[in-house]
């Protein structure tokens, strides 16, 4: 998995000063909309180069060469999460440290101490974008991937406001959010997060697998 | 090191039925036209395509059992799949030295810039011989037990061809248990280089000999059509009707030689046994 780790990092790099243009408009975003927006903006661009290896290898047909590369389905797949994760993480600490330095610099310190808290919000909802986008780009790859993307976030939009249809306006769903204990909140994560995870990796594994029959 | 029993892959316009082995040190050949089945047979091999029936096996294992572990013992080409071409040389290095153990990364560099490959430009921009010498030097930089070269020497010209088999001759001869298997329709690449050879013809096997069998024993008689009804034909595997008469290919060229003097008898190649096997009846 190392060689694979190295390869992506690589790609990644190619586009540095792509990247680099981005998160200056991402702590821009911070100093005129809001920290949480531009850690938001940022880390997605960490989590968008880390999906857009799945492109890069599938040009020149790379995938059968990479599976005679040393490693297994499994690991290549695997791998893609870690480096989604590993990138979110860089990326959201990128974001906070630069956000958090403008902020002191432009003398808006009394904001700092919201940062690290939305940058937590941030990690976590972008693995979750991540490992929703993950499967779709293996099986979709490159531009397709983009299309079934809008699909299905606006399926997702649709169904939502659907419920919100349907829901009672008696129904106070700000209130009874508030009224579950937050160690339930995290157990309700941790096990939703943990699901959703692995529900995405065995759809990965099986869409790698379909590519080879 | 590699045994393929009955291989079976069910395609719309044919279907292969492939027995093959490949023993520990020898060096094995598969020929055959365009579409024959030869890039079929290497992907079964390797794993990447699913089976429609018989058995096949590298270092005793299925190969969609191969772990990490076991692809660092195999150098693979392939002609039509690689790394993203946006990455460079040095970036393989790193890539190649973080995958495999036994990575040779200064005997690597040094093969490169003795191949004029330039190391700090991508590889989308070499040329099809670059590239093709690139994929080749990869497969033998890291002290592979078992080389799959899948038209290795495709796009390039014949000097690079010779240059390349030889620094195959060279790895192989490092080490005395080092096994190759090469898919070419280049015949001429293979004749002098391979042990044996196997010639594949719409997904089956049609011969498989020793090379200097091939080169001692087969040939291609050129006969009159009153020639052709008086010759003895025990020994013709293929005809094929010529302008001048019949070409026949037998596996006895000796036999035709002393018994028969007076016909024109060409030595048999691998270009020959391609189209008259593919071609002929």
């Amino acid at each position: 998995m190392k060689g694979l780790i190295v390869k992506d990092i690589k790609i990644i790099s190619k586009r540095a000063k792509f990247i680099l243009l981005f998160t200056l408009i991402g702590v821009y975003m911070a100093y005129t909309a809001s920290a949480e927006f531009g850690v938001g903006y940022i880390s997605m661009l960490g989590v968008m180069m880390s999906l857009g290896t799945i492109t890069y290898d599938e040009y020149n047909n790379g995938y059968p060469f990479l599976m005679t590369f040393p490693c297994t389905i499994e690991e290549y797949v695997r791998e893609k999460y870690i480096l989604c994760i590993a990138s979110n993480a860089v990326f959201v600490l990128i974001g906070t440290v630069a956000i958090s330095a403008v902020k002191t610099v432009t003398g808006n310190g009394s904001e700092l101490g919201e940062i690290p808290l939305a940058a937590l919000v941030v990690f976590i909802a972008v693995c979750f974008v991540a490992f929703i986008s993950i499967p779709v780009e293996i099986k979709f790859g490159g531009e397709k991937s983009k299309t079934a993307l809008l699909v299905l976030y606006g399926i997702v939009v649709i169904a939502v406001a659907a419920v919100g249809y349907v829901i009672p306006k008696s129904l106070d769903i700000a209130a009874l959010i508030d009224s579950i204990p937050i160690s339930a909140g995290i157990i309700a994560g941790i096990v939703l997060g943990t699901a959703v995870t692995a529900i995405s990796y065995i759809i990965s594994v099986k869409e790698m697998y379909k590519k080879f029959v | 090191m590699i045994e393929l029993n009955s291989f079976k892959k069910i395609y719309s316009d044919f279907e292969t039925d492939i027995t093959l082995s490949v023993k520990k040190g020898g060096v094995t050949g598969i020929v055959g036209r365009n579409g024959a089945g030869k890039s079929t047979t290497i992907k079964a091999i390797l794993g990447l395509i699913e089976t429609d029936g018989g058995d096949v096996k590298i270092f005793g294992k299925n190969p969609k059992k191969l772990t990490a572990k076991d692809k660092m013992k195999i150098g693979v080409t392939m002609p039509d799949s690689f790394f993203t071409t946006e990455l460079n040389i040095k970036d393989i290095v790193d890539i190649m030295a973080a995958g495999y153990e036994d990575f040779d990364k200064a005997k690597f560099l040094e093969k490169c810039k003795k191949n004029n490959l330039p190391i700090d430009k991508k590889v989308a921009q070499f040329s099809t011989g670059m590239t093709a010498k690139l994929k080749m030097l990869m497969a033998l930089s890291h002290n592979a037990d078992l080389l799959i070269l899948d038209e290795p020497t495709s796009g390039l010209d014949v000097v690079a061809r010779g240059e390349m088999l030889d620094e195959i001759r060279d790895y192989l001869g490092q080490k005395p248990d080092r096994t190759v298997l090469i898919s070419s329709h280049i015949s001429s690449d293979l004749e002098d280089f391979c042990d044996d050879i196997y010639m594949i013809h719409n997904g089956k096997i049609i011969i498989h000999e020793d090379t200097d069998k091939l080169k001692g024993e087969y040939g291609v008689l050129k006969l009159s059509d009153e020639m052709y009804d008086k010759i003895d034909k025990q020994y013709i595997l293929k005809k094929k009707k010529e302008n001048f008469g019949w070409s026949c290919f037998t596996n006895e060229r000796k036999y035709y030689a002393e018994n028969y003097p007076d016909i024109i008898i060409e030595k048999g190649s691998i270009d020959d046994m391609i189209i008259l096997m593919s071609e002929a009846k």
